[in-house]
């Protein structure tokens, strides 16, 4: 009895186990955590850049394209991650492998304390712009350490606490984006003469797509973090629909009119050219804080699942791996890695697509792998080959589309890493047998 | 727009409402509520 209460008491946000019917959250409370989720300014830009490329008339397609993509992985990464109760690291773990979940785990993780830095950057250099600190000097130090630690706290504390944050930061964030919106419209005559504002657009089509799909693709593909506290799938693959199919397209239109009509791509710069000035910081910051607390969340959460050895219990390892996290965020600001990350950014798209498809395709496509998700049979493989050679031929058809600019990268990526791990997957399920065995002769757990 | 851009939107609506359906009909077969653990006393650990 008395093991048993401590066992509850230990169970906190569930990093190491499925999230039980007693711990989810209402449709509100988990939509909210969501509009949390996509609100940043990163968006914006996104939404400028594609902007900036094309005329409205052409950007405005591309980008429901791009987000109607993000809403497709995002639905099904969710709605897996809903029905079954599990994290992204732990749901991941079925289609890589127990110890092969240690790659997308690290991938996700690192990128996470990257968009940290960068986020910490923005949000920092907003507030000392309007303070007048110089950079380097002992308040601009204190202002980077105290707003990295409010990103922190509330993915310390739990998802409830994530909640009461974005039930302020989403209305106020979208009232502010509103007012930028209306303003932009007025001043520039309505919307007619930036619709009918023509340019020739400066690349394919295609890249414009990648540009607005890959924004979020990270953020789709780890939305299991905070999607499994919906209540059922089908509930989760609707609020994904509403985050992505709707706030983000919105998210991205108002950048790219935006951007049409000043020809800047930056939200926070359109907003001072306006004289919003510290408002606009404001809603910088709010949008910072829904979105990045989230990521650090999920990052947490996934340097706290297996085979990362479990440390105490399943809550003390997830706070500790949550400020470790925030930590090498905030230190990683000071060390500039915010400069080196954008070299990262580009190649994100290539590296992260062939995982999304692979573990929509583990779950979804195979009626008999899903049971074994959802009957905590527990990952039957160590490392699975399929994945990883999925990834690599995805990965390289990506990267090689990607720099000639024939074709979507994405689609090109995800179709041919999708294709590999199904038919391999189909192969061995058929034979009575997994990938692992076909490559090594065994279990390699077993060795 | 173009004919293709067009047909790639619709086709991506489409799909949208298929994923939709196919997620709802999963769920309809085997509810959330029974695979799930009930209670925080009811869970495993993964190991």
């Amino acid at each position: 009895m008395e093991k048993d209460r401590n066992d509850a008491e230990n169970v906190g946000d569930v990093a190491r186990a499925q999230v039980p019917l007693s711990h989810r959250l209402g449709f509100w409370t988990n939509g909210c955590v969501l509009a949390g989720w996509v609100l940043v300014l990163t968006s914006f830009l996104v939404g400028g850049s594609v902007g900036a490329l094309f005329p409205l008339k052409m950007a405005v397609p591309i980008i429901l394209f791009g987000t109607l993509s993000n809403a497709l992985v995002g639905m099904l990464i969710a709605g897996a991650s809903a029905r079954t109760g599990y994290s992204s690291a732990l749901l991941f773990r079925f289609a890589y492998g127990r110890k092969g979940v240690i790659f997308p785990i690290v991938i996700m993780g690192l990128t996470v304390i990257g968009w940290f830095s960068v986020i910490l950057s923005l949000t920092r250099d907003g507030l000392a712009q309007h303070l007048g600190l110089e950079a380097g000097s002992v308040p601009w130090l204190l202002c980077t350490i105290a707003l990295g630690a409010l990103f922190i706290l509330p993915a310390v504390l739990n998802i409830r606490w994530i909640a009461y944050v974005d039930w302020v930061a989403v209305p106020a964030f979208l009232i502010v984006f509103g007012v930028v919106l209306v303003m932009t419209l007025k001043s520039a005559g309505g919307i007619e003469p930036i619709w009918n504002k023509w340019y020739p657009p400066k690349v394919s089509p295609f890249i414009g797509f990648d540009m607005a799909a890959g924004g979020w693709l990270v953020g789709v593909t780890i939305i299991g973090d905070v999607a499994r506290f919906w209540k059922s799938g089908r509930q989760a693959a609707l609020g994904l629909m509403i985050a992505y199919g709707g706030l983000v397209t919105i998210e991205y239109w108002g950048g790219a009119i935006g951007a049409a009509y000043t020809g800047d791509y930056n939200l926070f710069n359109i907003a001072n050219v306006l004289g919003l000035g510290f408002i606009a910081w404001v809603a910088l910051y709010l949008g910072a804080q829904s979105t990045i607390q989230g990521g650090v969340y999920g990052a947490g959460l996934a340097f706290s699942a297996p085979p990362i050895p479990l440390i105490k219990n399943q809550e003390y390892m997830r706070k500790l791996m949550t400020i470790g996290v925030g930590i090498a965020g905030i230190v990683g600001n000071f060390a500039g890695i915010d400069k080196v990350f954008f070299w990262w950014v580009q190649f994100l798209t290539w590296i992260v697509a062939p995982i999304a498809i692979t573990i929509i395709l583990d779950y979804w496509a195979f009626p008999s792998r899903r049971l074994q998700y959802e009957d905590v049979e527990g990952a039957d493989m160590s490392v699975n080959p399929a994945a990883f050679v999925a990834w690599v031929a995805g990965f390289g058809v990506g990267f090689y589309t990607g720099m000639t600019g024939a074709f979507s990268a994405l689609i090109t990526g995800m179709a041919t890493a999708g294709i590999v791990y199904y038919v391999w997957m189909r192969v061995a399920i058929a034979r009575g047998t997994t990938p692992e065995i076909q490559v090594f002769g065994k279990r390699l757990r077993a060795a | 727009m173009g004919v293709v851009a067009w047909g790639f939107l619709i086709g991506e609506v489409v799909l949208v409402i298929w994923v939709m359906r196919f997620i709802g009909r999963v769920e309809k077969e085997r509810p959330t509520a029974s695979i799930v653990p009930a209670t925080a006393a009811d869970i495993e650990l993964v190991e």
